[in-house]
C-alpha cells in the first residue's frame, strides 16, 4: 500500500543543518499493522508528518497505491488527506467542542449532510464505546477516553490508512490495553491499514504485524512480530530498559 | 449626590443614550472590521496559513499607526473623512466615525493576539483532515480562540467607552462630555462624581458580562 524509498529529511537549526532521516526505505502492506519503533527524537514522527503531507522531505518518494504523494499539488494533497486518518500524540482535540462535534468534524469538512453526520457520528461513537459521552467536552474525559475520541475522529470518514503517533505513551497499562484492542478491531473489522510509531515496545509487540526499528534517522532492522524480541539490537534494548 | 442625580436625570439619560449610540455603532462595526483585519493579519503572518509579507506588514502598520495617534488628534485628522462618509463632521453620529476607526484597530489587534495563542497542533490536525485554509480558520482556530476573543473584545469595548468620553470635541455629546461640561467646567463637582460613579458601574457591568461570556465559552477547563 505504501512504499517509502530513499527518504531523507533535515532541519535547519540556528546555524547547523541536522539530518533527521537518512535514506529511509520501508513498505507498509495493505490491511496490516506496521510499527516503527525507536527512542525519542530519532525521526519517527517526522515520517508520519511526511506521509500525511505536513512536511516535505529533502529527497525520496512516498508512494501510496502507486501515487507519489510528495509531488502532489495542494488540491490533490487535500484530497489524499481525506483518505487517511491521523491520531496525534496529544490528541489535538478541540477543547471548546463536544465529543460529538469533535468526532463529526471530518464529515462536516467534507460537506456531508446533517442527517448523515448524526447517523455516522453516533455509529462511530458507539463503536469506540463513547456514545454516552457525546455531549461531554474533552476536558471532562480521562486520557483513555480522549484517545478514543481522537481515534473515532480519525476513522469516521472511513480512511484507508490510519497513522498513529505514540498513542499509548501517556496511558496506564489497562487503558493502553483497551486502546490496543480497539485498534486491532479497527484493523480487522474495518480493514484499515495502520502505521504506528512508538517508543513503547509493549504496544508495538501487542499490535503490529511488522516492525521497523529506527535509530539515528536510519532503519536498523525490520522484524516480523514473533521474531522481534530476540533480535532487537542491543543498544536499542538498553534504550528501552529491556534486560539483554 | 442622589439629589443631584434626580435633578439632572433627564440630561444624564440623554447623554447616556448618546454614549450608547456612539458605542453601538463603533463597537458593532469595529468588531466586524476588526475580525476581518485581525484574521487577515494572522493568516498572512510568517507562520500563518497563507504567509504574505507585504499584506501582513501593511495591515500591521495600519493598526499600529491608528493606535499610536493620540485619539483626540485622530478624531480631528479624520474630520474630512467623517464629512465624506456621513456628510457632516459634528454630532453624535459623526463622532462614531473616529470611534469606529480606533475600535477596528483595537479589535483587529485583539483578534490577531487571540489567534496567535491557538495551539499549532490544532491547525495541524485541520490540515491532515484535508481542511481548506478557510475551514481551518473558521472550524478550528476561531473556535479555539473564542473565549480569548471574548475577553479581548471586552477590554476593547471598555477602551472605546473611555475614548467616547472626549467626543465632545466633535459635538458628539455623551456621558463623558456631560460630566466635563456640566460637572467640571460648571464647577459642579458633585454632578461630576455622579457621572464618574455611573461610568464605573457601566464599565464594571461590561467587564463582568465579558468575563461571564468568556467563561461560558471556555470549555478547556473542567
Amino acid at each position: 500500500m505504501i512504499k517509502i524509498k530513499g527518504l531523507s529529511k533535515s532541519f535547519i537549526g540556528n546555524t547547523l543543518e541536522k539530518m533527521v532521516l537518512t535514506d529511509i526505505s520501508l513498505n507498509i502492506d495493505k490491511g496490516k499493522i506496521t510499527g516503527i519503533i525507536g527512542p525519542s527524537g530519532v525521526g519517527k514522527s517526522t515520517i508520519l508528518n511526511i506521509i500525511s503531507g505536513l512536511s516535505k522531505p529533502n529527497s525520496g518518494e512516498v508512494r501510496v497505491n502507486g501515487t507519489d504523494i510528495i509531488r502532489l499539488d495542494k488540491k490533490a494533497l487535500r484530497q489524499f488527506r481525506k483518505d487517511i486518518g491521523v491520531v496525534f500524540q496529544d490528541y489535538n482535540l478541540l477543547s471548546n467542542l463536544t465529543v460529538f462535534k469533535n468526532v463529526s468534524l471530518p464529515l462536516k469538512l467534507k460537506g456531508v449532510n446533517k442527517e448523515q453526520i448524526v447517523k455516522e457520528t453516533n455509529r462511530v461513537l458507539k463503536y469506540v464505546n463513547l456514545l454516552d459521552e457525546s455531549n461531554s467536552f474533552p476536558s471532562q474525559l480521562s486520557g483513555g477516553m480522549r484517545q478514543r475520541v481522537a481515534i473515532a475522529r480519525a476513522i469516521i470518514h472511513q480512511p484507508k490508512l490510519l497513522l498513529l503517533d505514540e498513542i499509548t505513551s501517556s496511558l496506564d497499562q489497562n487503558t493502553s490495553k483497551v486502546i490496543i484492542d480497539l485498534l486491532k478491531r479497527i484493523n480487522q473489522e474495518l480493514n484499515i491499514t495502520i502505521l504506528i510509531v512508538s517508543h513503547d515496545l509493549t504496544t508495538i509487540k501487542k499490535l503490529c504485524d511488522t516492525v521497523y526499528v529506527l535509530d539515528e534517522g536510519t532503519i536498523r532492522a525490520c522484524y516480523e512480530l514473533n521474531l522481534m524480541d530476540e533480535n532487537l539490537p542491543f543498544d536499542y534494548k538498553r534504550e528501552l530498559g529491556i534486560s539483554s | 449626590m442622589i439629589k443631584e442625580f434626580i435633578a439632572n436625570y433627564d440630561n444624564i439619560l440623554s447623554a447616556f443614550s448618546e454614549t450608547l449610540i456612539m458605542l453601538g455603532i463603533s463597537v458593532g462595526v469595529g468588531i466586524i472590521l476588526g475580525l476581518v483585519i485581525g484574521i487577515s493579519i494572522s493568516i498572512t503572518g510568517s507562520s500563518g496559513l497563507g504567509p504574505n509579507k507585504v499584506v501582513h506588514q501593511i495591515l500591521g502598520l495600519g493598526v499600529n499607526i491608528t493606535r499610536s495617534i493620540p485619539f483626540i488628534l485622530l478624531a480631528i485628522v479624520l474630520i474630512p473623512f467623517t464629512r465624506f462618509v456621513i456628510g457632516r463632521a459634528f454630532g453624535t453620529y459623526a463622532a462614531s466615525i473616529p470611534l469606529t476607526i480606533i475600535a477596528t484597530a483595537l479589535f483587529a489587534r485583539f483578534t490577531e493576539q487571540s489567534l496567535s495563542e491557538v495551539n499549532p497542533n490544532i491547525i495541524k490536525s485541520g490540515e491532515v483532515m484535508g481542511a481548506s485554509k478557510f475551514q481551518i480558520m473558521f472550524h478550528f482556530m476561531l473556535k479555539e480562540a473564542i473565549s480569548s476573543l471574548a475577553l479581548g473584545f471586552t477590554s476593547g469595548i471598555i477602551s472605546v467607552v473611555s475614548y467616547s468620553t472626549v467626543m465632545g470635541i466633535l459635538g458628539g455629546g455623551g456621558i463623558g462630555d456631560f460630566a466635563i461640561y456640566h460637572g467640571y467646567t460648571s464647577n459642579n463637582r458633585t454632578l461630576m462624581f455622579v457621572v464618574i460613579i455611573m461610568m464605573v458601574i457601566f464599565v464594571s457591568v461590561i467587564q463582568i458580562t465579558g468575563n461571564i461570556i468568556s467563561n461560558q465559552l471556555d470549555k478547556s477547563r473542567k
